[in-house]
């Protein structure tokens, strides 16, 4: 069993949430007033989250997906706990898609997108035989690495004198129903309810006292984070830009142009997406052959790979054949969709009180 | 031993995949857009006029730096649309046109006047086209601008560029004036280019002489280009143009002179250098009528004086920038007026002030009809004026000269 | 009809929304028979939850302890046979 120390999982989980929402720009339905959008889902999606670090708490020792046929009984349980790894699969099919939207349409044109995407996984299959430990020393190298770009673009952009703080004002101008449209479900779903997956990998951590407290500290940050650069894009762009952008990271990107000296610095943003989205497959693939592993009780995950990483692909390579489908599919299916909603509220929300009470009973009769 | 070979095997394949040449462009094979000019030709079709950097890959540096010899190209194609006739240019250039360098782009008058939009999609859309390149608009065809070479940089498009920079005249880029068409309470501008002889006005010169002394002209900013929503409706001059660069907190640096008349035994002018400029524009609705209250702070240092007033009083300082103010007041309702009553479209944005000042008011009321309440309201202008300096030297040389005379 | 072969692509999910959670279902029913098939391949510290022990500190850490340890040594085996 690999271990994985508390910043290590700091690290992971902080660059997982971040993920691959500030490329297409989280919230945008919200127009300027997204950061504030962002800021309540933050807040909302840190419960959540708790509640995932609850449950594991309540049930010690076991990975997230046992606890299903744990509480629930074994007839009941595990179906709902092999449809974990079958929907990881499919948002890691989910992400692999984007990357195929994204990189031609930037910086590689001409390059066949399978091409991308075979190198991609291949990188990503290397990173699962690895296992977590190796995550974790890598993220924790490079989370610093990222912050720091981060933070110099954001000097750089507010060199090239193109920020308009007032494009934020008025606050609230077309009413609060904007801003919970967006905030339920999709804004919590998008980082927070993804952080299910990376409840597979709470287990590998040492210190499983400090789970639920680095839990919240990670998600405090990537929704400040977050909200901090719609703001920054708002503020650039003027709302009804930021509404029709595709990439507005990117356009962001573009924008920098200090002294006519430093333009051009696309590809830092592609680079910057392109990790993210490795991070964010990798946990998802992670979780899978962890459950996989879990539910079927093999020796170890390695025999998993393989196969995994073949249908993460095809389901990449084959699931939106262009852009204007892939995000309408977020926009319209995803919220109301039943597969996310249950597994990421409703079935833990079940769990967490199952688990409560039980733990409840077996300590009064202790 | 094995698994070293393995190893070492698979690295030396994967090295050649990583480099990323899959689809390269070498640099001798792209063109670089500097300017791009559009106009409108008959039966509805766009013309796409480009100037292109010659880079020549023989030869060294020797070649590059000759005054006399042109570093750029001018291509020009019809087509339907503006993407119809970029391939039409690319197929009379073996190299591929890159836009991401491009500083400049031109329209011309009739195709502003009837509608930039297609424009702005394009370069909105395309992959490799950014938001910094500013817009022109000139009198005219926009094809014929660039043909013009340049005095000091390299190439037309860069002075332009620069000049754009000093920001003597409000200026747009292509993200601002995206954003400006599409927000509500404020129109857009372009500044506006013509071509005008570098030396001295008017007298036509001869036809031969125009040609030889090609290098004489000069493109300038002359004013600037008043849009509705993305149509071309008129004109402003420089003079007018500057004060909207103050009303919008944009100025640089700028030079007002004002004359003391002549029945004053004090006749003259005064030039002042500004400094800094700020406005602040208050909005307030009082009965259905909107008001505005226009408030300009202005610092600036004294340069030139030939009146007969001392500089070295601050009694006369006072009196002088009493002076200033009226003036810039002035100037300011006069361009207010005029885009008020003449051209009917809020170029200086009150209405996104309301926008911000009193949201529920501007939603419910004007945010659908404010093109026509633009015309309605009242606008008033205070302005504060300090000079802080009189320069290098603090009395006036004519006074000190009648001084000596008696 | 072709359709519901690919529930997973956006075309699909936009017509018929309902077509990939039916997958799910039925792929996780089919799926928990090799769960139960394989049950008996159980290792030993899978069974500690259904002990209605109390919640004790030191027997915790002692049996993730124990756990961890297990693990290692299974790591190193892998490892010996590389």
């Amino acid at each position: 069993m690999e271990i994985i120390s508390r910043h290590q999982l700091l690290t992971i989980s902080i660059i997982y949430q971040i993920g691959t929402t500030i490329i297409f720009g989280f919230a945008a339905g919200a127009g300027r007033d997204s950061w504030l959008a962002v800021l309540i889902s933050t807040f909302f999606g840190t419960a959540v989250v708790w509640i995932y670090t609850r449950i594991t708490h309540f049930n010690p020792g076991l990975t997230y997906i046992e606890c299903y046929p744990a509480q629930f009984g074994k007839v009941l349980g595990t179906p709902i706990a092999w449809m974990h790894p079958l929907l990881f699969l499919y948002i890691s099919g989910r992400i692999v898609a984007d990357i195929k939207n994204l990189v031609p349409t930037t910086i590689l044109p001409g390059t066949p997108p399978w091409v991308i995407l075979l190198f991609f996984m291949l990188v990503i299959s290397y990173g699962l035989y690895s296992g977590i430990e190796v995550m974790g020393k890598l993220t924790e190298i490079i989370l610093p690495i990222i912050l720091l770009i981060y933070l110099l673009e954001v000097i750089l952009i507010f060199s090239s004198g193109v920020v308009h703080f007032d494009n934020l004002a008025p606050l609230l101008d077309k009413g609060w129903g904007r801003i919970w449209e967006v905030v339920w479900p999709l804004g919590i779903i998008q980082s927070f309810g993804e952080s299910l997956a990376l409840a597979l990998v709470w287990t590998s951590m040492n210190e499983r006292k400090s789970v639920g407290r680095t839990m919240i500290i990670s998600s405090l940050f990537a929704g400040v984070f977050i909200s901090f650069t719609d703001a920054l894009a708002v503020s650039v762009f003027g709302e009804e830009i930021f509404k029709r952008a595709t990439y507005p990271m990117y356009a962001l990107i573009q924008a920098i142009s200090v002294s006519d000296f430093i333009t051009q610095l696309d590809a830092t943003g592609v680079i910057y997406f392109c990790f993210m989205a490795f991070l964010k497959t990798y946990i998802y693939l992670f979780a899978t052959i962890r459950s996989l592993q879990k539910l079927t009780y093999s020796k170890s995950s390695r025999i998993y790979i393989f196969p995994v990483v073949i249908i993460a692909l095809f389901l990449g390579l084959t699931m939106a054949p262009n852009v204007v489908e892939h995000i309408a599919v977020v926009q319209k299916v995803i919220p109301y969709n039943p597969i996310y909603l249950s597994l990421m509220f409703v079935f833990p929300i079940l769990l967490f009180v199952v688990s409560w009470i039980r733990n409840k009973i077996s300590t009064a009769t202790s | 031993m094995r698994k070293q070979l393995t190893i070492f095997l698979s690295l030396s394949v994967f090295m050649y995949m990583i480099t990323g040449c899959w689809s390269r462009i070498e640099l001798n094979d792209i063109a670089i857009v500097t300017a791009a000019s559009l106009d409108l030709v008959d039966d509805q079709k766009i013309q796409l006029g480009v100037q292109v950097m010659k880079t020549k890959m023989t030869k060294g540096t020797a070649g590059k730096g000759d005054s006399s010899e042109d570093t750029t190209l001018i291509f020009s194609e019809q087509g339907d649309s503006v993407m119809d006739a970029y391939r039409k240019i690319q197929k009379k250039i073996p190299r591929n046109l890159i836009f991401s360098h491009n500083r400049i782009v031109i329209i011309g008058e009739k195709l502003a006047r009837s509608g930039i939009t297609p424009i702005i999609e394009f370069f909105s859309r395309y992959r490799d086209v950014r938001g910094n390149s500013y817009l022109l608009t000139t009198k005219g065809k926009a094809y014929d601008l660039l043909n013009v070479g340049p005095n000091f940089e390299k190439f037309s498009a860069e002075e332009i560029r620069e000049e754009q920079k000093a920001r003597v005249i409000d200026s747009a880029t292509i993200r601002d004036f995206a954003f400006r068409l599409l927000e509500l309470g404020i129109e857009p501008i372009t500044s506006q280019l013509q071509i005008i002889p570098a030396g001295e006005k008017a007298t036509e010169p001869s036809s031969s002489e125009k040609k030889n002394k090609n290098n004489e002209l000069a493109l300038a900013l002359v004013g600037v280009a008043v849009y509705r929503k993305d149509r071309l409706v008129g004109w402003m001059n420089a003079q007018e143009a500057e004060t909207l660069l103050w009303l919008r907190n944009k100025m640089k640096d700028s030079v007002i002179t004002v004359m003391i008349p002549e029945e004053n035994k004090l006749f003259g002018k005064l030039s002042v250098q500004l400094m800094k400029s700020k406005a602040t524009i208050k909005s307030k609705i009082e009965n259905d009528q909107v008001q505005f209250q226009v408030h300009l702070e202005m610092t600036g240092d004294l340069f030139e004086n030939t009146t007969k007033l001392s500089t070295n009083s601050s009694n006369n300082l006072h009196t002088v920038q009493r002076l200033f103010e009226d003036e810039v007041e002035k100037r300011v309702r006069l361009t207010i007026q005029k885009s008020k009553k003449k051209f009917k479209t809020d170029i200086i944005g009150f209405g996104s002030k309301v926008h911000r000042q009193n949201n529920k008011v501007w939603n419910e009321k004007y945010a659908d009809r404010w093109d026509e309440e633009f015309s309605n309201i009242k606008v008033n202008v205070t302005t504060k004026f300090t000079i802080i300096g009189t320069g290098r030297i603090n009395d006036s040389l004519i006074w000190e000269e009648k001084e000596m005379k008696k | 009809m072709r359709d519901y072969i690919w529930p997973w692509q956006s075309n699909v999910m936009l017509k018929h929304p309902w077509a990939l959670p039916i997958l799910f279902l039925i792929l996780s029913v089919i799926l928990s028979f090799v769960t139960w098939s394989r049950s008996k391949h159980a290792p030993q510290g899978q069974g500690q939850e259904q002990q209605q022990q109390p919640h004790d500190m030191q027997q915790e850490q002692r049996e993730g302890n124990s756990q961890e340890s297990m693990d290692t040594s299974e790591n190193e085996e892998l490892k010996t046979m590389l």
